[in-house]
């Protein structure tokens, strides 16, 4: 790991605060298509993606969710994404500085993009943020990538604020169920034209090919170890091989480990996120992976730079870094000494 | 009182509810115990006054609640009760329980009882003057002296909030208990506790209200004294208070003075130095004048002795002094305070007391005040006095003309801009902002020969600030300085700046420059933009920018230029610019902002134009990109359009391009679905 990073990400708690909740039980085959038109999610749109963002009625979350469900459950665990593209790492709840990403990168449809996870918890309004990437993704679903992260979880969410979240703003905890229930059919990663590798974490111990991560039975609560576990939390690492990881699940692996595995599956390039990163992204294993952070001053205080990464038709790279969105309000106040000190 | 009411519910069933709520006032659950608490002029109502007075009140008093909130809201209905209980000959009744809450631990509890007293006092002032004698002579009055002389410091601090209202009620029979109120505001101005102090002084201005309606000069000869005394108080948070209320104190005292020593100030001001404009310090020199005053005044002896840059150190002590000047004095001395805060408070508050104080007082002591604290060593307080700028200019140059001394403007010019040019390079970012912010209203005020002479400089090295948000914010108010500038000025001083910055890293830095491209075009005129190809060219390269925003505004600046410098203009130096970009961009954001540029640049463009040159791009080509993000675009912009052409074009050009884009052999859906929404233009469309 070069110095530059930090982890993102808290060690998984060894000791759930809840016991473990049973995956989702699959959709009764006989439910029939939810009906929600291009009008009505046009509507959503317009309604989540402005600066005074109201969040959806627990109804429309959990048609919205059943929707998304339904067009998750049709994607391979390595879903195929052609180029152009725009990918992005983490947003963490930050969901002003997604609309700032979206003024950097251009808007849904006109731009396509890959989102490798962690919508939710950290930050103020994983509500807003993830609501509206779902429904992006069911509105224009061949525009729109969505995979899992590691936060994509019924057990962290619990811990790290999306709850919480659900619970503050809807009174009850339905909303976080539609949405933790859905998350359990996100893909876990992306190939872009056969050659650059997304996904939330890193490789695992117990995968050689990508075969055998399409073979995962994937419609599940994300477990505590196995392939599953270490895509959405394993890091690379300056050390050769498999390392444990400090996290507490996962593993480190090392740039012999990712030769091989690009090597092996005819990629060029791993793209991945899961980890603060001061410039946003970073190189590491000789240009064989890259972290892409799409955070800025992530949890409000880490200082660090966003980014997104522009893959164009001919699978040619930009970087384009971003810093937070201005908030109102706070434009022109240096340092007024607060009431309650005098 | 619960009993009484359970007997009632036999004789009468309509009470029932009612009784339900009495019950509820004394839940165990606070949520019941509020919504009954909430309502208990329903209670009131159903009880009639007289249970009401005599039984609801005392239940309700009898035990206190321990929930804050259940006495804040308890505090508020009290403050509307007075019909309830039977109108103005009955209001002495809701004094003792908003006395016991005007007691209470909890801030909010105590200050919404005062208000509710002050309420009372009010209503029934109004209602009945008999009434209000005996209410406050024999009620609040009393009260007022058990609060001031309470045990607590908390009840203490409620007196000071009762006294102003109280004071200009007592009716005139009564002086003895004006007196009486004045003394003990003069006590908690002297308490022991800072808390009850800041209280006192956070009321001066409406108890010195109160007072002055019935005798002006008690204001000076009590009160002033007791201002001066909180202006030395050792702790900042009160003085910090006290120059808060110091705008509200000295409007008081400023006509009293004008009124007895009308000529006094005339006669002290033209003794003053004529080198006054030319010194940048002009203000030292005023010892003589305060020796001139001839107001004299028992308590206006004693000035404070612990202000530093009072001008009377090296002169003898004078007593005749007028009130004002000791304000003056006293804010003087504010702007050296030792504590932060209050030099803060006088940057905010000094602009007020320049109303408060008047010209004279502006243009001398007032203005060094200012200059002191933009020079202050807090970056807080010169932020704060940075912000303050504009406002401050305004006053010095509506300072009326007066012979021997020098003119607002040479105020501004001499004493003034050296300090602000000091800002310029200040080490805070955040004092630079806020000058960056506030600096561009001096152009409007000052004219355009002093602008040049002396602003644009200042604006030139905020333009280079290595700061973001210090460029921003003189670029967002620059419409404030360059029309008040020539031509050869602007462009041969602030364009360059413009250009400079146009490449900004920062890309909102950018955005706010494309903003005001159409603002200097048009002053500058399209011959100006025909043979500056820099400032072409950049309204061109922004297309390319790699920020989607920044695009975008670069389509939008096109259009407005267009709509500026006509068709002819556009047809040169626009349209085949945006037509080489689709052709060369092998990237296909870049090719979807070029058809943006299309549908937008449409609406001005005329149907010749957009005929021949922008839609054989989007039919021909944009609409069998390989991406499909790109075909999409080509329907979008064909609904753009459609309204823009003729009607046979529409019909041989875009309805055979639109059909292919739903066709079978189209795979996208995205690309069906906007081009049908296209189509249906295409039909609704009038002709």
């Amino acid at each position: 790991m070069s110095g530059a990073e930090v982890d993102a990400a808290t060690p998984a708690p060894p000791k759930p605060p809840v016991a473990p909740v049973p995956a989702a039980a699959p959709p009764a085959p006989s439910t029939p298509s939810i009906s929600l038109s291009n009008g009505d999610l046009d509507r959503f749109l317009e309604q989540l993606l402005s600066e005074s963002c109201k969040p959806l009625g627990e109804e429309e979350v959990k048609g919205l969710c059943e929707k998304a469900r339904e067009i998750l459950m049709e994607e391979s665990n390595v879903q195929a994404v052609s180029c152009p593209v725009t990918v992005s790492g983490d947003i963490h709840g930050q969901y002003h500085d997604l609309l700032e990403l979206f003024r950097i990168g251009g808007t849904c449809p006109d731009t396509n993009y890959l989102f490798m996870g962690d919508y939710v918890d950290r930050g103020y309004y994983s509500v807003e943020t993830v609501t509206a990437l779902v429904c992006l993704k069911v509105r224009y679903p061949h525009r729109v990538t969505i995979l899992r992260g590691n936060h994509e979880s019924r057990q962290i969410t619990q811990v790290y604020g999306f709850y919480d979240e659900c619970l503050r703003k809807y009174g009850n905890a339905n909303v976080w169920k539609s949405f933790t229930d859905m998350f359990d059919y996100l893909p876990l990663t992306a190939l872009v034209e056969i050659s650059i590798f997304c996904l939330h974490g890193g490789l695992s111990p117990s995968i050689e090919t990508l075969d055998q991560i399409r073979e995962l039975d994937r419609v599940q609560e994300v477990p505590h170890e196995g392939p599953m576990c270490d895509l959405l939390w394993s890091d690379p690492d300056d050390r050769c091989g498999w390392g444990i990881s400090p996290r507490g699940a996962g593993y480190t692996f090392g740039q012999d480990i990712s030769d091989q595995f690009n090597h092996s599956n005819s990629i060029t390039l791993i793209a991945r996120a899961h980890q603060l990163v001061m410039e946003g992204y970073n190189w590491c294993h000789d240009r064989n992976v890259v972290t892409i952070f799409s955070a800025p001053n992530y949890c409000y205080r880490c200082g660090n730079q966003a980014a997104i990464m522009e893959l164009d038709e001919n699978k040619n790279y930009t970087f384009l870094q971003f810093d937070p969105a201005p908030r109102r309000g706070e434009d022109h106040v240096s340092r007024r000494s607060p009431d309650y000190f005098l | 009182m619960t009993t009484a009411v359970a007997q009632e519910e036999e004789l009468d069933a309509s009470l029932y509810p009612i009784a339900v709520l009495l019950d509820e006032l004394k839940h165990e659950d606070i949520q019941l115990r509020l919504n009954a608490t909430r309502r208990i002029k329903t209670i009131a109502d159903a009880l009639g006054p007289e249970r009401t007075r005599g039984e609801l009140l005392p239940f309700i008093t009898e035990t206190v609640d321990d929930e804050d909130e259940v006495l804040l809201t308890l505090a508020e209905e009290l403050g509307d009760f007075l019909e309830e209980v039977g109108g103005p000959p009955y209001s002495a009744v809701l004094v003792q329980p908003l006395e016991t809450l005007a007691n209470a631990e909890e801030t909010v509890v105590r200050e919404k009882a005062v208000e509710s007293l002050c309420n009372l006092s009010n209503q029934v002032q109004l209602q009945s003057e008999d009434d209000a004698r005996s209410l406050h002579v024999d009620h609040l009055f009393p009260l007022a002296q058990r609060l001031a002389n309470g045990d607590w410091f908390t009840s203490r601090m409620s007196a000071c909030s009762l006294f102003a209202d109280l004071y200009s009620r007592i009716p005139d029979d009564h002086t003895d208990l004006r007196t009486e109120i004045l003394d003990l505001y003069k006590c908690l101005v002297h308490d022991s506790t800072p808390m009850v102090r800041r209280a006192a002084a956070s009321n001066i201005g409406n108890f010195a209200t109160a007072v002055y309606q019935h005798s002006p000069t008690l204001v000076c000869e009590q009160l002033l004294p007791l201002f001066a005394d909180l202006v030395e108080d050792d702790q900042d948070s009160v003085r910090l208070i006290i120059v808060e209320n110091a705008p509200v104190f000295a409007a008081l005292l400023n006509p009293i003075d004008t009124l007895e020593v009308a000529d006094t100030s005339m006669s002290s001001e033209s003794q003053e130095p004529n080198g006054f404009a030319s010194s940048n310090t002009p203000l030292n020199c005023n010892p003589d004048r305060q020796a001139d005053s001839s107001d004299a005044r028992p308590n206006a002896a004693e000035r404070p002795s612990n202000l530093p840059s009072a001008p009377t150190g090296n002169g003898p002590l004078s007593h005749h002094r007028t009130a004002t000047e000791r304000i003056i004095d006293m804010v003087r001395g504010f702007s050296a305070d030792k504590s932060w805060r209050v030099r803060y408070m006088v940057a905010t508050r000094l602009n007020d007391l320049c109303d408060a104080l008047g010209p004279e007082a502006t243009r001398t002591d007032l203005l060094h005040a200012y200059m002191t604290v933009l020079q202050d060593n807090e970056p807080e307080v010169r932020t704060a006095a940075a912000f303050k700028v504009a406002d401050i200019v305004k006053k010095l140059v509506a300072l009326p003309p007066k012979p021997g001394s020098s003119s607002g403007s040479d105020h501004v010019i001499y004493d003034i801009f050296p300090n602000v040019a000091q800002l310029v390079t200040d080490s805070s970012q955040h004092v630079r902002a806020a000058l960056a912010s506030n600096i561009m209203g001096l152009a409007p005020v000052l004219g355009v020969e002093v602008t040049v002479s002396h602003l644009v400089e200042i604006v030139l090295s905020l333009l280079k600030d290595e700061y973001p948000e210090v460029r921003l914010n003189v670029i967002t108010h620059l419409d404030k300085v360059s029309f008040i500038m020539s031509i050869e000025k602007l462009s041969s001083e602030l364009l360059p700046a413009i250009v400079d910055l146009a490449e900004d890293k920062n890309w909102r830095v950018r955005l706010a420059i494309i903003e005001r491209i159409p603002l200097l075009a048009r002053q500058l005129g399209k011959d100006f933009f025909e043979e500056n190809n820099k400032l072409g060219d950049l309204c061109i390269s922004w297309l390319g920018d790699c920020v989607f925003s920044i695009r975008e505004a670069a389509i939008k600046n096109l259009r407005a230029l267009t709509e500026i410098f006509g068709l002819e203009w556009a047809k040169k130096y626009i349209v085949p610019q945006v037509t080489d970009m689709y052709d060369e961009s092998g990237n296909y954001l870049l090719r979807m902002t070029a058809l943006h540029a299309i549908g937008i640049l449409s609406e001005v463009l005329g149907p010749e134009t957009v005929e021949e040159s922008f839609l054989p791009i989007v039919t021909e080509r944009a609409s069998r990109d390989p991406v499909p993000n790109v075909r999409f675009c080509s329907a979008k912009t064909l609904n753009r359009v459609i309204p823009y052409v003729r009607e046979d074009v529409r019909e041989s050009k875009i309805r055979p391009c639109l059909m292919t884009l739903v066709d079978s052999s189209e795979k996208d859906q995205d690309v069906n679905y906007f081009a049908q929404q296209a189509l249906l233009k295409l039909s609704s469309c009038p002709t």
